[in-house]
């Protein structure tokens, strides 16, 4: 089943790291100098074969998605496969021609806001990234694509949630969705220690069901954190249970999120998982040929992780709330030690 | 550095405020009970899409394009719920808009 549960499988494309921005807690170290990107045909294939193993949801990030030349033929032709989408962004340039692109071919455009103004720009290391981030927002309700806003909580910044969560309310959002920083990427040099521990976790459930009550429907708080008392009946949610799945089961089953790096790296569950793990590359082989591969030699392995993992945190702990996927990650690295392949967060550097 | 939640007690109960693992973790418990439960956790960079809700503050004469707009969305992939709240009386001057739409993915 996995972390988005029977209905969401979710493949997530990064089609370019180039980016306008340089942000201080970027995982897949992306920015102005990073121009490589996906050839489309290449990223329809892999649609093609996705959406034929039941994923029925491509998020499209970076990067900057909207500075990927040919993101409305890639919406469309997910879309065209029967697949929801979303696309993640700064914000700044979303403009009228970028709106039009996105206006019919996107579910839902998603917004990073970092927190009070000061701080936002603070982490995308420029002095207006909020203000021109809020002056597209006028141009986006009235485009009618449906919006919401991700806030990185970091150990520093629960406090600046109400305002997020007012701010996000007052521009018309359907959602805020709370991502804990992930230590990977640039925010592995630039914000280390800075991931929330697990009181500020608990902090950050306890604001965000507080919002959610406030919202009263208006809008929708997502927390991205696992609760160890919630999991602990329901190992097949950490793709940890005993029978795991039968070898007839589409691939989506058997693996979301699934990722499609930039260079053609096909990870599960997160980018810049530990190599060691990872399906392949898309210049070598057809998605579809990896997901066959990686079920035969490396799902075992992943299971046995996984339920390494889900022992690990289901322990008694005084505080529920960890991170799934950096603990995943960490324990993933492990098994690349002496094996002579890139560690976590490298492969983006 | 302070942390979040240090600034966060210090602007609920001041400087003498404190809380301890215990409290929070009660806290917690009960918040849990009373029913905001984490059920889906999502990689960074990935919106979750179960439901999609959002209100509009706007003037009468921007309502027409923006319905127009909404309802065209609507259809097999997208269901999408529209209610029109008036303001002003006894001449409208605005009205609050509020969306509800659920995504109909394919069952495979």
């Amino acid at each position: 089943m996995g972390p988005t549960g029977c209905e969401y499988r979710v493949l997530q494309v990064h089609p370019t790291r180039l980016c306008n921005l340089r942000c201080t807690h970027c995982y897949s170290s992306s920015g102005p100098k990073e121009g490589d990107t996906i050839p489309v045909e290449r990223l329809k294939s892999a649609l093609d074969d996705a959406a034929a193993e039941g994923f029925n949801v491509t998020g499209f990030s970076g990067g900057e998605p909207l500075l990927y030349g040919s993101l409305r033929e890639a919406l469309e032709y997910a879309r065209a496969c029967g697949m929801a989408t979303t696309v993640t962004s700064n914000g700044m340039l979303l403009d009228a021609r970028r709106l039009e692109i996105l206006q019919g071919t996107v579910n839902l455009l998603a917004i990073s806001l970092d927190g009070v103004p000061e701080s936002h720009n603070r982490t995308r290391a420029s002095e207006r990234a909020f203000e021109a981030m809020a002056a597209r927002l006028d141009g986006v309700r009235q485009s009618g694509i449906p919006f919401g806003f991700i806030f990185t909580l970091t150990q520093f910044n629960v406090d600046e949630l109400r305002w997020v969560a007012e701010f996000a309310l007052e521009q018309g959002a359907s959602l805020l969705q709370i991502h804990p920083l992930e230590d990977a990427g640039r925010a592995a040099q630039e914000m280390a220690g800075a991931s929330p521990d697990p009181k500020e976790a608990a902090f950050a459930y306890l604001e965000a069901a507080s919002l959610q009550a406030e919202v009263n429907g208006r809008m929708r708080v997502q927390l991205d954190l696992v609760d160890r008392e919630l999991v602990r009946t329901n190992p097949a949610a950490l793709f940890a249970d005993e029978i795991g799945p039968g070898a007839d089961q589409p691939f989506s089953e058997v693996m979301s999120p699934l990722i499609v790096e930039t260079d053609g790296t096909v990870s599960p569950v997160r980018y810049g998982f530990p190599r060691c793990y990872v399906l392949g590359n898309l210049k070598e082989a057809r998605l579809r040929d990896l997901m066959s591969a990686w079920r035969v030699e490396k799902l075992p392995s992943f299971r046995s992780l996984c339920r390494s993992v889900f022992e690990d945190v289901t322990r008694p702990a005084a505080l529920p709330f960890f991170n799934w996927y950096e603990v995943l990650s960490r324990m993933a690295a492990e098994d690349d030690v002496g094996s002579g392949l890139v560690p976590l967060g490298a492969a983006a550097a | 550095m302070e942390s979040g939640s240090e600034k966060l007690i210090a602007e609920m109960f001041g400087a003498a405020g404190a809380v301890t693992e215990e409290s929070l973790a009660q806290a917690v418990g009960e918040v849990r009970d009373s029913g905001y439960k984490i059920t889906r956790w999502w990689w960074y960079g990935q919106p979750g899409i179960d439901q999609i809700q959002a209100e509009f503050v706007m003037p009468v004469e921007q309502l027409g394009a923006t319905v127009n707009q909404l309802a065209s969305l609507h259809g097999e992939e997208r269901s999408i719920g529209l209610e029109v709240f008036p303001y002003g009386i006894p001449v409208l001057d605005g009205v609050r808009l509020a969306v509800d739409a659920k995504i109909n993915l394919k069952q495979r």
